[in-house]
């Protein structure tokens, strides 16, 4: 199945794009999409070095949440809004 | 419950106008202002960070027993002293206003997905934040 995967800030600026697709087995969870996310070249290095929440159609999730065809996914590494 | 996220210049008195109420013996606002760098530049999760913004002020509201709380954050590029988030809580008295007001601001910064870069002298870094 497909996940469009939302990207923000410096793993936007890894990736040279604001949202990727990638394809998962049925019934995988945010943790399986994590494992994928991490073996894709550009953003593995920003991945092991920045500590990451995960939102599922824009609600923070936990990472055995269960994830169906196009879900929308989004990186949320640490937050920095304000001043 | 008012939350934004926009790309214009904020004001200050505006939000403060949203929370007035016949009722409302105290109105607090906050304002951040960019300080120290050349420019801030703020990128959102926008689709995520608005609804977010206004089910937090909602839980505010109910927590600190107010009368109404308005926020809006920028986006984009913001200049040395312009402001990049205000917050107005208002109140039967000031107690209340003060407390809600600051953790609304408190926790748009820790919760909300809003990620801040400085450019300071030529140079641009993403700042480290808090993990929600």
């Amino acid at each position: 199945m497909k996940v469009n995967v939302r990207l923000f800030a410096t793993l936007r600026e890894r990736a040279g794009a604001s949202s990727i697709d990638i394809e998962l087995p049925e019934r995988a969870t945010v943790d399986d999409a994590l494992d994928v996310l991490r073996e894709r070249a550009e953003l593995a290095d920003a991945l092991a070095r920045l500590p990451v929440r995960v939102a599922v159609n824009r609600e923070y999730v936990e990472l055995g949440a269960a994830l169906h065809a196009d879900d929308e996914l989004a990186l949320i590494t640490p937050v920095s809004g304000g001043c | 419950m008012h939350a934004r996220i926009s790309a214009e210049p904020l004001s200050l008195s505006d939000v403060a106008k949203l929370v007035a109420h016949p009722a409302a013996g105290a109105i607090v606002t906050f304002q951040g202002t960019t300080r120290e760098v050349d420019r801030l530049d703020y990128e959102a999760y926008v689709e995520m960070a608005e609804p977010y913004m206004r089910r937090l002020l909602r839980e505010c509201l109910e927590q600190h027993g107010l009368r109404a709380l308005a926020a809006e954050h920028r986006v984009g590029s913001v200049p040395l002293g312009e402001a990049s988030v205000v917050v107005a809580a208002s109140a039967a008295h000031r107690q209340e206003a003060f407390a809600g007001a600051r953790a609304a601001i408190d926790r748009i910064k820790a919760e909300v997905p809003i990620w801040k870069r400085e450019l300071s002298g030529g140079e641009a870094r993403w700042v480290g934040g808090v993990l929600p």
